[in-house]
C-alpha cells in the first residue's frame, strides 16, 4: 500500500488514478484498478454508497486533470433533470423540477454544506 | 418463471406472516370495546417490539412536546386509530429486519422514511389522524420490493441493478409475472392492515386507478416523486416514469406552498436518521 492511499470519497481529486478495483455491496467489480477518477464517476460512486476509495499516489502534475472542480449544484440539477426525464413534458413536474432545484440550493447554502442527498 | 412466481404469490407461502403480538392484537381490534390498557398489555408482552414503537412515537414525525414513555400514554396522546396504524407498520418493517437481502436496507428505510415524511407534510391542512396515515403510508408504500427481494436476489439484481431499465409497474410485471403494488398489497391483507393503507401500497404509482383513499394515494405518490428527485435513500429504482396532473391537483397545493412543505419535510427527514436505525 506504499504507493496507494485510503482516502474518504468526499476528498477525492478528479484526476487521480484508482489503486485497486472496486466492488459494490453485491461484490460486482464497478471500476477497475487504473481508472481516472473523473467528477462524474465520483457522483456515482457516492451515490452509490461508496464511502472510502484507494488511489494511487501521483503527483498530481503527472495526471492530467481535464475535469472542473466538482460543482454539487449542477451535479444536483443533473440528477433532478435525469431522474424526472420521463414525465418533464407535464408543465407541473417542471415547475416541481425548478423548486426542487431552488430548495437543494437554499438548504445547501444554509447549512453550507453543499449537496444535500 | 412469471408462473412461479404467481402460484408462489398466490399460495402466499413466502409472504412473512404476523408475529403473534399482532395476531394478538388483530383478535381485540375487531371488537366494540377495548380499551388503551388492554391494547398496551399486549404490545408490552414483547420488549424489543414496544421500544421500536415508542421510538417512533418520540421522533420528529409525531412532534411531541415531552417523551412518551409507555404504550398506553402513546394511545392517549396519538389516539387508538393512529396507534394501531402505527403498530401494524412497526411490526411490518420488524419482520423484514436481520435478513439478507439484494438491496441496501438502510438506504431503502431512508427512501421509505422520506416518501412518508413528505406526504405527511404536503397534507400540512388536513387533520392529524390523516397527517400520521400519510406517514405510515409512506413508510410501508415499498415494501413489496423487499418481497421480490427477498424471493430471488439473483433476479431482483438483474432487474433492478444489471438491466438498469425502466423499472415501472409494466416492465416489473413482465419480468416477474406480479408488481410490487401487488405483492405489497397481498401482504397488507394477509396481515389484515387497514384499508387506507393497503389502498395507497397497491396504487401509489397508478393513483388514478385507486377505489378510494384518493388523497393519501396522491400524497404517497408524489411524495415518491420528490423523494427521488431528492435523491434521498435508495428504493432500487431510478427513473420517475408515471406523474398524474390529477394527482398533484387532489393535493390543492400551489406552488408556494410546495417549496415551504418541502423545507419543513427535509427539515424533519434530517433528523430521522436516529429513528431508522431501529429497523435494518
Ligand atoms: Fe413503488
Ligand atoms: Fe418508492
Amino acid at each position: 500500500m506504499a504507493d496507494k492511499w485510503e482516502l474518504a470519497i468526499d476528498d477525492i481529486t478528479p484526476g487521480l488514478l484508482l489503486g485497486a478495483d472496486l466492488f459494490d455491496e453485491f461484490g460486482i467489480v464497478l471500476c477497475r484498478e487504473g481508472e481516472p477518477l473523473t467528477n462524474s464517476l465520483v457522483m456515482e460512486l457516492r451515490q452509490g454508497g461508496i464511502k472510502k476509495v484507494t488511489v494511487k499516489k501521483a503527483k498530481m502534475a503527472d495526471i492530467d486533470i481535464t475535469q472542473p472542480a466538482i460543482d454539487h449544484f449542477a451535479e444536483f440539477d443533473h440528477h433532478v433533470d435525469k431522474c424526472l426525464s420521463m414525465v418533464m413534458h407535464h408543465d407541473e413536474v417542471q415547475q416541481i423540477s425548478g423548486i426542487i432545484k431552488k430548495v437543494n440550493r437554499s438548504r445547501a447554502q444554509s447549512s453550507d454544506m453543499g449537496l444535500k442527498n | 418463471m412469471a408462473d412461479s412466481y404467481a402460484t408462489m404469490v398466490g399460495e402466499l407461502k413466502e409472504l412473512p406472516s404476523p408475529p403473534m403480538v399482532i395476531q394478538r392484537l388483530q383478535a381485540i381490534f375487531v371488537k366494540n370495546e377495548i380499551t388503551g390498557r388492554e391494547i398496551a398489555q399486549i404490545v408490552e408482552t414483547d420488549q424489543g417490539f414496544t421500544a421500536r414503537v415508542l421510538r417512533l412515537v418520540n421522533s420528529p414525525f409525531y412532534g411531541f412536546a415531552r417523551k412518551i414513555v409507555s404504550v398506553e400514554e402513546a394511545i392517549s396522546m396519538l389516539g387508538f386509530n393512529s396507534i394501531k396504524q402505527l403498530i401494524l407498520a412497526t411490526s411490518m418493517m420488524n419482520a423484514f429486519k436481520n435478513q439478507q437481502y439484494a438491496i441496501n436496507m438502510r438506504k431503502f428505510w431512508l427512501h421509505s422514511l422520506a416518501v412518508g415524511v413528505i406526504a405527511k407534510h404536503l397534507l400540512y391542512n388536513r387533520n392529524s389522524d390523516t397527517q400520521n396515515e400519510a406517514f405510515l403510508c409512506g413508510l410501508l408504500h415499498d415494501v413489496g420490493r423487499l418481497i421480490f427481494s427477498k424471493m430471488d436476489p439473483m433476479k431482483f439484481t438483474a432487474f433492478y441493478f444489471d438491466m438498469k431499465s425502466v423499472t415501472n409497474i409494466e416492465n416489473e410485471t413482465k419480468f416477474f409475472g406480479i408488481d410490487h403494488q401487488k405483492l405489497g398489497e397481498l401482504l397488507a391483507k394477509k396481515w389484515n392492515f387497514p384499508e387506507s393503507i393497503a389502498t395507497v401500497i397497491a396504487n401509489h404509482h397508478t393513483p388514478l386507478e385507486a377505489k378510494g383513499h384518493n388523497l393519501l394515494v396522491s400524497a404517497v405518490n408524489i411524495a415518491d416523486i420528490v423523494a427521488h428527485a431528492f435523491a434521498i435513500g435508495d428504493s432500487a429504482n431510478f427513473y420517475i416514469s408515471d406523474f398524474y396532473p390529477e394527482a398533484w391537483k387532489t393535493l390543492g397545493l400551489d406552488f408556494e406552498r410546495f417549496e415551504k412543505t418541502l423545507h419543513n419535510a427535509l427539515d424533519d427527514v434530517d433528523k430521522s436518521n436516529e429513528t431508522m436505525g431501529e429497523f435494518h
